[in-house]
């Protein structure tokens, strides 16, 4: 019997990875973001929470804490299932992907300028892939109809590990999952259009 | 016949593909292989399945024992290679007639653009 994958089974993040998140969280990227979604009635609470996070953060001149990472992240993902509702609009869509599209430029960048390091390694002796990352793609799967979601999760999560098999940094399994979560739109739009007549011999 | 749009990266993804047709691939292969960045390369593969080019399967392994998650492995359907090559043949005309079109010379202003 197999038992599916989940967070359980993948190391915690490390103080490296944790103070990088917690730049890259604290960013002007991550706040136009927030501020976004800030406006859409179901987001709110959770985005406000966020800002309130950060903001007390950059107040006390603190990185962040393992909690409340772990609290921007729930709220995180809480943010993008409200988003997967229909009454988001084209124009916040619009809006969403651009700031998408920033975070992953910015992640981007620190991926140049982070060395790779060692991989973390599971119990079987494979290299793990960065916790973030693995969540933003179960982020990204909240977005796809349901009937699709299992078989992206794993997918998706089956690239991230093959990243850090290969020693990728987890700037660049971050890159990765921003990517993910940038096209999980259009990815949506191909998985809800009506299947074309099969094309025969 | 059904094409998909036959943009920029959808040839890259089926040029990719049509290395060797029969080789099964996954996606950050495909992705590194097509030279596309990762987000944009489900949805092409995710459209060319619907549309019976592609195929695609689960790694048979045992994800817990391998302590990683089964891969998605696609490959061209033997219908869908056929077809790629045709798209691509047609995409490649269709790209140098519009590279042999240039505009002809005024004849009211002496030829000067």
């Amino acid at each position: 019997v197999k038992r599916p994958l989940n967070l359980s089974d993948i190391p915690a993040l490390t103080d490296g990875d944790r103070a990088g998140l917690s730049r890259a969280l604290g960013s002007r990227q991550m706040q136009r973001f927030l501020l976004t979604v800030i406006a859409l009635p179901s987001c709110t609470l959770q985005a406000i929470d966020c800002v309130r996070v950060l903001d007390n953060a950059a107040y006390h001149q603190r990185e962040l804490d393992d909690l409340l990472v772990d609290r921007l992240f729930r709220n995180l993902e809480s943010i993008f299932e409200a988003l997967v509702g229909e009454s988001v609009d084209e124009f916040h869509i619009g809006n969403l992907v651009r700031c998408a599209e920033e975070i992953r430029q910015m992640a981007e960048h620190m991926a140049v300028d982070h060395q790779p390091r060692a991989a973390t390694v599971t119990a079987a002796g494979r290299a793990a892939p960065w916790t973030g990352a693995v969540r933003l793609t179960l982020v990204s799967v909240r977005v796809l109809p349901v009937t699709d979601q299992a078989r992206y999760a794993e997918e998706w999560q089956a690239d991230l590990y093959e990243l850090a098999f290969t020693g990728a940094s987890w700037w660049a399994q971050l890159v990765y999952a921003l990517r993910i979560l940038n096209d999980a739109w259009v990815l949506r739009a191909e998985l809800k259009a009506p299947a074309p007549e099969r094309v025969r011999p | 016949m059904v094409h998909p749009r036959m943009t920029v990266q959808t040839q890259l993804v089926l040029r990719a593909l049509l290395q060797d047709p029969t080789h099964e691939r996954y996606g950050l292969e495909l992705s590194t292989a097509s030279g596309l960045p990762s987000g944009t390369i489900h949805p092409i593969l995710a459209r060319l399945e619907k549309l019976g080019w592609l195929e695609s399967r689960w790694e048979d392994i045992d994800p817990i024992r391998e302590g990683r998650p089964r891969r998605r492995y696609y490959r061209l359907s033997p219908d869908g290679a056929e077809y790629a090559r045709t798209a691509l043949k047609d995409a490649r005309i269709q790209l140098s007639s519009f590279l042999d079109w240039s505009p002809k010379p005024s004849s009211a202003n002496g030829g000067l653009a």
